[in-house]
């Protein structure tokens, strides 16, 4: 524990936690809601989602403890970071595995039901829930540890600040973002929230020693802007090229 | 963490890890049976799913917070009355919550009707403050998520003092491992075995083994004997709730069902619903199947009128009485307006069997039906239950019919096939999950199993221009998705009761409503008489094609049919 605690005030720790929580629940509902389109039977896919999520976040906690870095602020951007671009992009991706083991299937001559197909997937549908709970599991700890170490030992301040964010998030989803931004509209703006809390904490500690990935993040935050503002042509171009393949 | 050093408890680590994991399992299927319970009175899914596990977690934090300031000595017989607590809600939790419905009801239809009929000189009062009841039992989630907030930080401290560092993570890692097995375990075994109740009594004795754990193994010599005797008035409690529950769950699904718009008091309810035929509920790992007897009152065995009345998710599926105006409608007018009967057909839905039926009469004119139903039991209801299998008249086990078990989205997606008529007979869009069946991606899949002449048929809630400005939002926005979809005709059709959208590839030429068309097709019709004729003729329903309707799984627009748009 060499470098400054200069950030880690709890105002911006809570700041922080909360937006974690929040984006990590909002992007498990997506892949809810993704999965159940292209994958069917929505109760099933819901509990499944949640279950496989809460798992990973466990043992998200678990790795932390084996963590060799002791920058823990660093490491936190980089998190953020991962957790932003796997987070918005999983809609999409959940939709090009559908395309892309249809296209497979087609080519090979076997059928899409066939249990090699379907199996590819699910460890691909799958495996997408569990990196984001990963990364979400990992980063509790991370933001325990940092609050543990401020002046006031905020660790408990930040276990709150995470239920307050999953609350938000699970009210919010249905009720309002949903609704305005359909799915990929809601992705990108989970992941500019991930980005803009990135883009500070780099602003603040290691953004000049780091200018690639400064940079790297702010052209990728404008993108995910624009992708909120065009929210309705991306949700087109995703089912056209990706969902709405013509069946025989 | 505190100035203080308190002393390591008794308990192994192990066992402190274990007992986060069974306590996380608990507290997590608690909040689920909460959201359950008013779901099924509200029949609100997203709302109440979403507002509960929010204020189930917000109340973890209040109690977290609360557990940072509580005394460090006294820790373990903190959680000891947690335990005591949280047992003692879980038996009663769903007990409460359902009796409050009833007493909600019976002063709802009393007091407020008395009111309504006073003040507005109608009996029935125009707004059903249901939502606040929902909110007062958020009182429940509160108690129980304080209470749980309370286990996380005492286990994290026991575990880190017992191995002198700190274990936050294995503390967290477990209680997420029990957070996992109670949502697995509530989806997939507690609630297609048990129903709420049994699920809270099963839930409600694990907390009481883990406050005797702690009696037993980990409190002070002085408090044991306390601790222990107080475990006694619980298990009573349990015991109680567990004898008397199956005249419970009968009582409140008989109130639920046969109470509707009866006013009565208190005291004549329990009299009045014994008299009645229990009601025969099937959980699968899809819905809750009710069937209910003589719900309308109009049974008259000696006339062969069946009264029955079947429920999926306490929503109205179909009843034995009305079920052949709606089917009657929904297969022979399409044929009349196409002017031929299918040779191959395609139902989604409707695993009762009665479009089935309806299809069969059509006898050598038609060749295949395909049903597709996503609850396999639904189909051995149907096969099997006696009054079921005299309402469809054995239709599945027709060779002509093959039923395959499948969500209709994943068969279309996956299944090669063209059908001359494709028969949809889904839930309505009650909540947002269901308004997936009536997306555009739906709806493209449907098309593109359709014959070149083919037609798809399905019901829907449409308005006319009666029901006022909302009825032209409501067509708007399912006739602006079903053209989205590519479909170049689209038809809405209905009556006062019933209401459908008729629709094909491409604009044609259709055959007029006539009552020679009902007679030509051969056998006689029940409920197509000329005065529903004129009356389907007369009916028109406003809409127009809006893009900014269309309803996508990746963009929801058609919420719930209470929201106030609709």
């Amino acid at each position: 524990m060499t470098a400054p605690a200069r950030i880690e005030t709890p105002r911006v720790l809570a700041a922080v936690t909360f937006v974690v929580a929040f984006c990590s629940m909002v992007y498990e509902l997506l892949l809810a809601q993704t999965l159940s389109a292209t994958m069917g039977n929505t109760n099933f896919r819901y509990n499944l989602t949640i279950g496989l999520y809460l798992a990973s976040l466990g043992l998200g906690a678990f790795l932390f403890g084996r963590r060799k870095r002791d920058d823990d602020t660093l490491l936190l951007i980089d998190v953020e970071l991962m957790l932003s671009l796997v987070g918005s992009t999983a809609p999409i991706l959940v939709l090009a595995v559908d395309a892309g083991a249809h296209a497979l299937s087609d080519a090979l001559g076997v059928s899409f039901v066939a249990p090699g197909v379907q199996l590819a997937i699910h460890l691909a549908n799958h495996g997408l829930i569990v990196v984001i709970g990963l990364l979400s599991g990992y980063e509790l700890p991370l933001l325990m540890a940092i609050g543990d170490a401020t002046e006031d030992a905020s660790g408990h301040g930040v276990l709150i600040t995470d239920y307050v964010g999953t609350l938000c998030a699970a009210i919010a989803f249905p009720l309002l973002l949903l609704p305005a931004l359909g799915v990929f509209g809601v992705a990108a703006l989970a992941g500019l929230l991930n980005l803009l809390t990135a883009l500070y904490l780099q602003t603040q500690r290691g953004g000049l020693e780091r200018p690639v990935r400064l940079a790297v993040t702010v052209l990728a935050a404008l993108a995910l802007a624009l992708c909120i503002f065009q929210s309705d042509a991306v949700t087109r171009f995703a089912v056209d090229t990706l969902y709405s393949r013509p069946l025989q | 963490m505190t100035a203080t050093t308190p002393t390591p408890t008794t308990l192994r680590p192990p066992e402190i890890l274990a007992l986060t994991a069974l306590l996380s399992f608990c507290s997590i299927v608690y909040e689920f049976l909460i959201a359950r319970a008013l779901v099924s009175l509200t029949g609100e899914i997203v709302l109440w799913q979403s507002l509960t596990i929010g204020i189930y977690i917000a109340a973890l934090g209040i109690g977290t917070w609360l557990a940072g300031r509580a005394d460090p000595a006294r820790r373990i017989p903190t959680l000891h009355r947690v335990e005591l607590g949280l047992s003692l809600l879980g038996a009663l939790a769903v007990v409460a919550i359902f009796f409050a419905h009833v007493a909600y009801r019976l002063w709802f239809y009393d007091f407020a009707q008395t009111t309504a009929l006073a003040t507005t000189g109608y009996p029935r009062p125009i707004h059903d403050p249901l939502v606040l009841f929902a909110l007062a039992c958020q009182l429940v989630t509160i108690a129980v998520g304080i209470l749980s907030g309370y286990e996380l930080p005492i286990l994290i401290e026991l575990y880190s003092t017992r191995i002198g560092r700190d274990g936050t993570d294995h503390v967290l890692g477990m209680s997420y491992g029990g957070t996992l097995a109670g949502s697995l375990a509530f989806g997939l075994l507690l609630i297609p075995k048990l129903d709420l109740l049994r699920t809270g009594l099963v839930v409600a004795a694990l907390n009481l083994a883990a406050a005797a754990w702690l009696a037993l193994r980990a409190l002070d010599r002085p408090l044991r004997l306390r601790g222990t005797l107080a475990l006694v008035p619980v298990l009573a409690v349990l015991a109680t709730v567990l004898i008397f529950q199956r005249d419970l769950s009968q009582l409140l699904l008989k109130n639920f069902y046969y109470n509707f718009p009866v006013p009565t008091s208190l005291s004549g309810l329990s009299e009045r619903l014994d008299r009645k035929p229990d009601i025969h509920r099937i959980r699968t790992p899809y819905q809750d199947i009710d069937v209910v007897w003589d719900a309308h009152m109009q049974s008259r065995p000696d006339l062969g009128l069946i009264d029955l009345t079947l429920f999926l998710n306490g929503h109205y599926q179909l009843s034995a009485l009305d079920e052949r105006s709606y089917h009657e409608a929904l297969v022979h007018v399409p044929t009349l307006l196409a002017g031929s009967a299918p040779r191959r057909a395609l139902v989604l839905g409707a695993g009762d069997g009665l479009l089935a039926r309806e299809l069969l009469r059509y006898g050598d004119r038609i060749d295949h039906i395909v049903q597709v139903e996503l609850d396999p039991v639904m189909v051995e209801l149907a096969r099997r239950d006696r009054w079921m299998s005299q309402l469809n008249g054995g239709a599945l086990d027709h060779p002509k019919v093959e039923v395959v078990i499948d969500d209709a989205f994943v068969f279309l997606r996956t299944r090669p096939g063209q059908y001359d008529a494709i028969y949809i007979d889904f839930p309505y869009p009650y909540d947002y999950e269901l308004s997936k069946l009536y997306s555009v991606e739906m709806f493209r899949a449907v098309l593109a199993h359709l014959a070149p002449d083919g037609y798809v048929v399905f019901d829907y809630p449409l308005l006319t221009a009666a029901n006022g400005p909302r009825a032209k939002t409501r067509n708007t926005a399912i006739m602006s998705t079903i053209a989205q979809a590519g479909f170049g005709l689209r038809v809405p059709f209905g009556d006062s009761s019933e209401t459908f959208v008729f629709a094909a590839r491409n604009p044609r030429p259709l055959a007029p409503l006539t009552s020679a068309g009902v007679a030509a097709l051969g056998f006689p019709l029940e409920t197509l008489d000329a005065d529903r004729i004129a009356e389907l003729r007369g009916y028109e329903f406003p809409y127009d094609i809006d893009t900014g309707w269309v309803n996508s799984v990746f963009h929801p627009r058609l919420t719930d049919l209470t929201d106030p748009r609709f």
